[in-house]
């Protein structure tokens, strides 16, 4: 099954992982390109995270003593940039 | 004159897709099937575009609030989520509940697999075909939502559950119990003749027996679970470790094949052991209060609360941090059972594969998600041989 992330967007993949023996608590999905990427889930294994990494997705991975919400929002602040830097250049074009 | 000769016929794939929107579709989903001679010979459906991020917005609300929005997850199954949050809460505070008050919520819980179930039915029924029988059957629904209405206050969101009992809105008493004894009866009388009417019909019985198989290693390794795992012939019901249900007897129902036969069927047989179960219920609920407002709010770590729902098993997660959630995590049945559709529609003639996308009971707002089980003692999964151990809350 595929999920669909749209262009500068981040989801967290927390309801979508298996748990068999992934180390991780949670996985933070983020779409940084104009185009919508479509990616396979449930998450089974830690492999995974490689295999969408190299799609262009950043993944950042959550472990149970982390703050879910910091990265987010940092992950979030970043983004932000990105999203308006790519308005801005198409404004100028 | 030239002789005519018609062109050398090649079969080629095609693609037919459906969706993002789409009339026939109830919720935004995209589905491709890749036919071949009809036989679909690849299925892919992509989700996403549902996608509300609930367990952000849970983020930093307080714990009684983030509770209710839960109930937001999904239309079908509203109480089972504010259940388990409820739930989750009462396991990381160590907070007491009446025993009036775990009986309310069975009913409630309950309730909701019977009205569930039955819209699978009629759903089911209707993309066989057979409008009288999705007509029939959503005229049974009817008196479950009624008694829904009644006890809840709403037909679809109730808000019943509440951090240490249920409302004392919903609180049952003797006419209350008596209106839903006799419904029950009504309800069960109805059933009773449709099964006896569907199962002799050899029509609707030859066009679902065999078809959209899902093999009881696949249905573990994709993780199914719920009546779409039980239909496959694993018996493995959460019920019968929730402590709810310590005070109920009920039977584990299962099905053989995992066809769209057995999937109906499956959900026809749960719904009389739901009425066991509600009878029961009605029978002995105790006396006493419906809520324990003496608890406290404390921090507490990372909270693991699994329940059955009429889907499957429902997992929800969090953190209490200053009277706060953290870390939040829901995961509804939906996910694995779609994965299932998926691989249930591959080998399917085309106009069997839309029924192959219902047998699954999939529920799309409910953004689909998937879980594991695992034994408390050993760490292991869960596998056939070792059904009914205890499970890690």
């Amino acid at each position: 099954m595929k999920f669909a992330l749209r262009p500068y967007h981040v989801i967290s993949l927390g309801g979508y992982i298996v748990e068999t023996d992934f180390p991780y608590r949670n996985l933070i999905v983020v779409n940084k390109t104009a185009e919508t990427i479509k990616f396979e889930i449930p998450v089974f294994d830690e492999s995974w995270i490689q295999t969408h990494r190299d799609l262009g997705l950043d993944v950042i991975t959550v472990s149970d003593d982390e703050s879910f919400l910091n990265k987010f929002k940092k992950v979030q602040a970043e983004l932000q940039v990105i999203k308006s830097k790519a308005e801005k250049d198409m404004v100028v074009k | 004159m030239e002789e005519k000769k018609a062109k050398t016929q090649e079969i080629i794939e095609t693609e037919i897709q459906m969706g993002t929107v789409h009339p026939a579709a109830l919720e935004p989903y995209r589905v491709r099937f890749f036919v071949e001679d009809e036989i679909v010979k690849d299925a892919e459906v992509t989700i996403g575009v549902n996608h509300r991020g609930i367990e952000r917005i849970m983020e930093g609300l307080p714990v009684e609030k983030a509770n209710i929005l839960t109930e937001k997850v999904c239309g079908i199954c509203s109480n089972a989520h504010v259940w388990n949050s409820v739930r989750t809460a009462e396991l990381g505070l160590g907070v007491e509940i009446p025993e009036r008050a775990l009986y309310i919520r069975v009913i409630m819980g309950e309730l909701e697999r019977l009205h569930s179930h039955f819209l699978y039915l009629a759903h089911g029924c209707e993309v066989l075909g057979h409008e009288t029988f999705s007509m029939r059957i959503f005229y049974m629904r009817e008196t479950i939502m009624d008694l829904l209405h009644m006890v809840g206050g709403n037909r679809v969101q109730y808000g019943c559950s509440i951090i240490g009992g249920v409302r004392p809105r919903c609180d049952l008493n003797e006419a209350k119990l008596a209106k839903l004894s006799e419904s029950l009866d009504l309800v069960e009388k109805n059933l009773t003749e449709f099964a006896d009417r569907f199962t002799r019909d050899t029509m609707v019985i030859s066009r679902i027996t065999g078809v959209g198989i899902i093999p009881q290693e696949q249905a573990l390794k994709l993780a199914v679970s719920g009546p779409t795992l039980r239909a496959t012939g694993v018996k493995r019901d959460l019920r019968t470790d929730m402590f709810e249900y310590d005070n109920f007897d009920f039977d584990i129902i299962t099905q053989p094949d995992g066809d769209v036969k057995s999937n109906l069927l499956m959900r026809v047989l749960e719904s009389f052991e739901a009425i066991n179960i509600l009878r029961q219920a009605i029978k002995n609920i105790p006396e006493g209060k419906v809520a324990d407002r003496f608890w406290e709010m404390v921090d507490t770590d990372i909270i693991k609360s699994y329940i059955e729902v009429p889907r499957g098993t429902l997992y929800h997660s969090y953190a209490i941090e200053d009277g706060r959630v953290r870390g939040s995590i829901i995961r509804t049945p939906s996910m694995a059972n779609i994965g299932a559709m998926q691989y249930a529609s591959i080998g399917s003639h085309i106009t069997d594969a839309q029924l192959c996308i219902v047998q699954c009971d999939p529920c799309f707002t409910c953004s689909d998600r998937v879980m594991e089980v695992y034994d408390y003692e050993s760490h292991k999964q869960l596998d056939k041989s070792m059904l009914g151990s205890k499970i890690l809350y």
